[in-house]
């Protein structure tokens, strides 16, 4: 058996500190002390340097704090778990695994993004301050162990969130999806609050820790308030993660958005959404028995969720909305894990956070190439040839659409395996054979990317279009890591599910 | 310094080497090409030498571990990619590595010229990283996986020329065959995890040595499984119909993969199961006797052929028969030691026909050759040494391990024991017709436009000369002990022992053994004065395919047993699919999966319409939603009080 290594707190300093630091324990916030300070320092930048040049330097600065971010949360990840500012929030694994999707999947977008806006001609500062934020907001809804904190980690992320969408101020569409994400984004965060306010009414707290002990294993049917407000906190976050009826902000908002910012979107905060209600659930120590309308819920919620994205995306010719309604239909395969509630599925939950992360930005970056003319030709008609002209890249494509698609060996299919595995070993056998036949509907509509990049003849003049794409250094290193990790990981996954399952013991 | 904990590198140094020559192979030149992929293997066989003297000097000889990381871990079974090191894995890598390196540095001058240069040498490499894979992997299913790239690579260079019409034909033969016979190796592993849920080896023997509850029938079928993929791989029959046919490869292929390693890897599988294969004496007596008989049938097809390569490819599978006669009858260490010496002069054998091709400019059928005894001297004196070795002429390499069989099986069994000298018999003898056919007589070769032969280049001779000095001394490590009048002992056999045992008892004396001995020297005798009085004093060259009549064009056609498959299982098959086909596919298959899409897609454009790009029907959407859910929760609430 190979163990994943924690290596028990050895750092005299780091006890020290702990030690000074008394009952606040800041150090344990470490990583979003030092990403916000990374996006207070770039708003700084903005204002005094504009154009290129500051965007340069806006880039490297936020690539140096994110990386900072990065690597503090890999080390507190490595400590044991600890709280900080009197338990409203908590380090343990769990956190440190997430927050390393969120910082790592920010490191990647920023290098990938600042070429991308460069070829769409914008300069866009703000950028890259709203970036950090949105993981600052992140990191501390998963950290948090009080709904207070929660509420406000999203609300950091999801105002950050709209704004990003609108990043692109001469462009129309992307107005228009900024707009119509904030309406439908305050509508939902309304529901999220009232349903912790019904839960505070319930038990008379908002500390995830007293909650659990006034249910303490009873049925959480003692009074109605409590399901209720469970209920719509769902609600809230299914908005965010767009779940189905919830999801119908997510075509048009993705379109509309600038494509690297679509792709942090789809990406970071869905993770950090369902983590955080995953959280919710599994410290809410909930009786089995008493959680059954919760598991049937989620179930059809799920089942819908993947059926819904995978049959709107059949359909589609815009690359950008089909990756929509993909994101739509992954959600679906992910609340499989949530449905299912314990601590196996939450390691299949992480597991398949981490692979969608990867696969996701790789298939992004590798499109922000292509893209041009405002993301408007990334249409299938669009990338006819481009495998035939440019073989390295349409290799890339192939194996980010075959993971997506869940085929062997990519990681993409070690993570559905897993979810599907875990809900069968669970007897959620319906779950399992729905899942399957819905990632069987979704081969469909990413082969039908691959067929239009490789077999159908290019148009006249996208051949030279091709051949004048330039690799860009930081861009190639994002495609070639994650392309390499995709295919790792789906040869030899046995390592991050291990992790994933020892993050799970943590919580 | 414990060179053990390198024992991953010999795996993927051509590993490493497939990647460059595989992606960035074409911007080279020829020789820098041929000396990453020699050197990739030379890098093998260096390391494995060195775990080989220090892991013999040790005196408890425990399987060495290396586990490298966790590759599938799915309900009860887990399965690592590791690699373990014992005296059977070291003897066999020690052979891939040490012929496979000689091998690569001959095909540098031999493939000179050649269109794909680098595609050839990534091939090569990939095909030693399989083949170390299957023999060092500590697993069945890391083993099947090399077995599978292989296979692979076989079918890679087999169908190398693959502009010409029989090459790819070939390769597919070879694949297709090989693919029957995984379908029973497969069906073995199943077997194993289902009844024991390891398939690592060492657990498995620990399993078995602690005495186990699985039935004797079951280990029956999981070892003839395992056998029927064995019968693929190492061309055995009734699958053994591609070996020949992979001659259309190029020839250092044939030698490296169609005679000295690939398809002896059945052979290794058996001794690897060895602790398996005991529990199931049936077997062992199928195995016996399949290996008795093709070793039988093959040398009578051999003694007709007439394309130099073809001979060569009969003989190997005759070999193999004896190989597998010899693990049959328990005797493993027989075996094995007969596939090292088998490595030593078949690959010898053939370099060396890849030599006479190579100056004959691919003229590969003998009744052109002749008479080129003065113009290849290397190419002949080494030639000679490998027939002599195969033959069995006493003291060469060939000798040791073929009497060892044939005295091991004289314990089992008289009758296999005269199929075995029988065989014997006609390998003496279509060897020396092979070498005076070729070598002796008059030249029948014409010399035309200026091209003279001469003799290959030092590249390919100096390996030549290595294998030949192999194949007349390489016998001496295993000694018979009737022989081993300075009782140094047999080293071969002492070596093994810590990994494989014969549990064949012998029962007949010294008297006996001296008499088998004899015997199968007498045999060597009769056929090298059949070929003598043949083919040199008579000589005698057989005419053209037309004139060739009577049970001469029966084995001149091998039994017509390709025929007889084409007839029966091929264009059965071929029936069988036409009418699925057209019956069942098309009209239920196709209809379903057709229907069953559009409809999907129809509903797709359903629902389509209700993305409308309005906020305010979204938002619509949302209530409905919330509402619902909340509802549900009140039939829930409702429902809990009534119970």
């Amino acid at each position: 058996m190979q163990q994943v290594m924690i290596p028990a707190i050895s750092d005299s300093s780091a006890q020290q500190i702990i030690k000074i630091l008394g009952d606040t324990n800041i150090f344990y916030t470490l990583p979003q002390i030092i990403i916000s300070i990374g996006a207070l320092v770039t708003m700084m930048i903005a204002a005094i340097s504009r154009e290129e040049r500051g965007q340069v330097i806006n880039y490297i600065t936020s690539v140096f704090f994110l990386f900072a971010g990065l690597v503090s949360s890999v080390w507190l990840a490595s400590l044991p778990k600890g709280d900080a500012f009197s338990g409203m929030v908590s380090s343990d694994l769990f956190s440190g695994i997430l927050n390393i999707i969120y910082s790592g999947s920010a490191l990647l977008i920023i290098l990938v993004a600042h070429s991308y806006f460069r070829n769409r001609g914008r300069y866009i500062q703000e950028l890259f301050p709203l970036i950090q934020f949105a993981v600052v907001g992140m990191m501390f809804m998963t950290m948090a162990n009080n709904l207070i904190i929660v509420f406000l980690g999203l609300e950091i992320l999801s105002v950050s969130l709209y704004v990003l969408a609108g990043i692109d101020n001469m462009d129309t569409r992307s107005n228009e999806a900024a707009v119509k994400y904030f309406l439908m984004g305050a509508f939902s965060s309304a529901f999220l609050l009232y349903g912790i306010a019904l839960v505070y009414g319930g038990t008379g707290s908002t500390g995830l820790r007293e909650i659990a002990a006034y249910i303490n294993n009873k049925s959480i049917w003692q009074n109605i308030y409590i399901p209720a407000g469970i209920i719509l906190m769902l609600i809230g976050f299914g908005f965010k993660v767009s779940m189905v009826p919830f999801h119908m902000w997510t075509p048009d908002v993705y379109q509309g958005a600038p494509l690297m910012i679509t792709a942090f979107m789809s990406t970071a905060p869905k993770a950090a959404a369902l983590s955080a209600f995953a959280k919710i659930l599994i410290s809410m120590n909930l009786e089995p028995g008493s959680s059954i309308m919760l598991t049937n819920l989620i179930g059809v919620l799920a089942v819908v969720t993947m059926t819904v994205g995978n049959l709107m995306a059949l359909n589609q010719n815009d690359i950008k909305r089909i990756m929509a309604f993909s994101s739509i239909a992954h959600v679906g395969y992910l609340l499989i894990a949530v449905c299912i509630m314990n601590r196996e599925a939450l390691a299949a939950l992480i597991f398949y956070f981490c692979v969608y992360t990867i696969m996701n930005i790789g298939f992004f970056s590798l499109l922000s190439l292509l893209a041009r003319d405002e993301d408007r030709n990334l249409t299938l008609e669009g990338i006819q040839g481009l495998g035939k002209s440019r073989p390295l890249l349409g290799l890339f494509l192939l194996i980010f659409l075959f993971s997506l698609s869940g085929i062997p060996p990519t990681a993409g299919f070690a993570a559905k395996f897993f979810i599907f595995n875990t809900a069968i070993e669970n007897k959620f056998y319906l779950l399992a054979i729905l899942g399957i036949l819905n990632s069987a509907i979704s081969a469909y509509y990413y082969l039908r990317i691959i067929l239009y990049a490789f077999i159908r003849e290019p148009e006249s003049g996208s051949i030279d279009q091709w051949s004048q794409i330039k690799l860009n250094a930081a861009c190639f290193v994002v495609i070639f890591v994650t392309a390499a990790a995709v295919l790792e990981i789906g040869i030899v996954p046995g390592y991050i599910i291990d992790l994933g399952k020892k993050a799970i013991q943590f919580l | 310094m414990n060179f053990s904990e390198y024992a991953w590198l010999i795996v993927f140094s051509p590993f490493i080497g497939f990647l460059i020559n595989g992606l960035v192979g074409r911007k080279f030149s020829e020789k820098t090409i041929g000396l990453i992929g020699s050197l990739a293997s030379t890098l093998s066989f260096v390391i494995s030498v060195l775990i080989f003297f220090q892991y013999s000097a040790l005196s408890q000889k425990a399987p060495i571990q290396i586990d490298l990381f966790k590759w599938i871990v799915a309900g009860g079974i887990n399965v690592s990619i590791g690699y373990q090191i014992d005296s059977l894995s070291l003897v066999m890598v020690l052979v891939v590595t040490g012929v496979g390196s000689l091998i690569h540095f001959y095909s540098i001058g031999y493939m000179h010229g050649e269109k794909g240069f680098a595609r050839y040498f990534a091939y090569l490499n990939l095909f030693m990283f399989s083949m170390l894979n299957l023999v060092l992997g500590n697993n069945i299913l890391l083993m099947f996986l090399g077995w599978e790239g292989v296979g692979l690579c076989s079918y890679l260079l087999i169908g190398y020329y693959y502009e010409t019409d029989y090459a790819p034909t070939a390769g597919k033969k070879a694949f297709i065959v090989n693919r029957i016979g995984d379908f029973g190796f497969l069906i073995g592993i199943f077997l194993i995890i289902q009844n024991f849920g390891t398939l690592n080896f060492t657990e498995l023997s620990t399993v078995v040595a602690k005495g186990t509850s699985v039935g004797n029938d079951t280990i029956f079928w999981i070892t003839l499984m395992l056998f029927v993929g064995a019968t693929g791989k190492s061309a055995q029959i009734p699958l053994y119909v591609w070996l020949p046919d992979a001659m259309a490869g190029p020839t250092p292929v044939s030698a490296l993969i169609h005679a000295a390693t690939m398809v002896t890897s059945g052979v290794y599988m058996i001794a690897r199961l060895s602790f398996l294969y005991v529990l199931a004496p049936e077997t062992m007596a199928i195995v016996a006797f399949v290996g008795g008989a093709t070793a039988l049938f093959a040398a009578t097809i051999g003694t007709q052929q007439n394309d130099i390569k073809k001979v060569l490819a009969y003989s190997t599978v005759s070999q193999l028969g004896f190989m597998f006669m010899a693990v049959g009858v328990g005797a493993f260490t027989a075996g094995i030691f007969h596939l090292v010496t088998h490595a030593f002069f078949k690959a010898l054998l053939f370099l060396g026909s890849g030599s006479i091709i190579y100056a004959l400019h691919h003229e590969q059928d003998m009744r052109n050759m002749g008479g080129l005894r003065k113009k290849l001297p290397v190419t002949f004196f080494t030639f000679l040494m490998g027939t002599l070795a195969i033959a069995g002429t006493p003291f060469f390499s060939g000798f040791f391990s073929k009497d060892e069989i044939l005295w091991k099986v004289f314990n089992y069994s008289s009758l296999l024991f005269w199929m075995g000298a029988l065989a014997a018999m006609l390998t003496s003898f279509y060897m020396f017709r092979l070498v005076f056919m070729t070598f002796f007589g008059e030249m029948r070769y014409h010399e035309h436009g200026g091209h003279h032969v001469h003799e290959s280049p030092a590249v390919m001779t100096v390996p030549l000369i290595i294998l030949a000095v192999l194949s007349v001394f390489g016998g001496f490590m295993g000694i018979p002990h009737v022989l081993d009048v300075f009782h140094v002992g047999n080293y071969f056999e002492h070596f093994l022992s810590s990994s494989v045992k014969d549990s064949l008892p012998i029962v007949f004396g010294t008297k006996e053994e001296w008499g088998t001995m004899s015997l199968s020297v007498i045999i060597a005798i009769i056929g090298f004065t059949i070929a003598y009085v043949i083919y040199l004093k008579k000589k005698y060259v057989p005419g053209d395919d037309s004139t060739i009549k009577g049970y001469k064009k029966v084995i001149y056609n091998k039994y017509y047993v390709d025929e007889m498959y084409e007839r029966t299982v091929i264009s059965g098959t071929i029936r069988i699919s036409k009418t699925v086909y057209e019956y069942f596919d098309k009209l239920v298959i196709d209809g379903i999966v057709n229907g069953v899409g559009k409809s999907i897609r129809r509903i797709g454009e359903g629902i389509r319409g209700t993305q409308t790009g309005l906020v305010r029907d979204y938002m619509l959407t949302m209530i409905i939603g919330v509402s619902i859910m909340l509802v549900y929760v009140l039939v829930n609430k409702f429902m809990m009080i009534r119970l």
